[in-house]
């Protein structure tokens, strides 16, 4: 099943759910050149922010795709409190919740150094290029080397493109 | 995450320039420098394209 990114990320946004696009779909959207089959947010974890989330994915058959048996995304105001990560699939996309991000910390820090990026019409909160850079780099993983590498390449290009603009 | 670079990676460059770097590294760097004059909707949209089309490829394979 194919992702459709931009639907899922619309839902959200129409839902009012704060979050920040962080991992390799914010990559995707400086450039980097892989595909991504999961979207990683950074979100406010408090009761009434998930309850949204659960609004804005309602009747796409979201399920916790990390448990043996996919068990359905049921959330209350009370059994908010024990998430801390949300890794989720539905219909038309997986999409993986965060409730800290290394190297930045939770919602509030990532926000803080996040950017605006305008998709089809719809205003995204996405971490900045050096906050991405941080965060894969504390990290530390084998597989975000590569990742590292062409995000630090595309910092180059856009920092001279802009000398070039002056 | 796949790479459409097609290219094998992995060496560690000693270089201090991130572009040479990342070329040491075996990346595509005319692809980045393609993308980086896109927006990022324009990205996000062929990146969907991209893996509707590696989606496609995979059934047509029956992997």
């Amino acid at each position: 099943m194919t992702g459709n990114f931009t639907d899922l990320l619309k839902r959200l946004v129409k839902a009012e759910f704060d979050f920040v696009i962080v991992g390799g779909f914010a990559g995707v959207a400086y450039g980097c050149t892989y595909l991504t089959q999961d979207i990683d947010i950074c979100c406010d974890f408090s009761p009434a922010n998930l309850m949204r989330l659960q609004k804005a994915t309602a009747g796409l058959h979201p399920v916790h795709r990390m448990t043996p048996s996919r068990q359905k995304l049921e959330l209350t105001e009370e059994n908010c409190s024990q998430f801390k990560n949300l890794y989720l699939d539905t219909d038309i996309g997986q999409l993986d919740c965060l409730g800290f991000i290394s190297g930045i910390g939770d919602y509030r820090s990532a926000k803080k150094v996040s950017r605006i990026i305008d998709v089809e019409g719809i205003k995204l909160r996405i971490l900045n290029l050096d906050a991405l850079i941080e965060s894969k780099k504390a990290m530390n993983r084998p597989r975000d080397q590569q990742v590292i590498s062409q995000l630090e390449a595309i910092k180059k290009m856009k920092k001279k493109k802009d000398c070039r603009k002056r | 995450m796949k790479t459409m670079s097609g290219k094998k990676s992995g060496k560690q460059s000693k270089t201090a320039d991130p572009i040479q770097a990342a070329i040491d590294y075996g990346i595509d760097i005319s692809m980045l420098k393609d993308n980086v004059k896109r927006t990022p909707a324009e990205l996000i949209r062929r990146h969907q394209i991209a893996l509707e089309t590696a989606e496609k490829l995979r059934k047509a394979k029956g992997l």
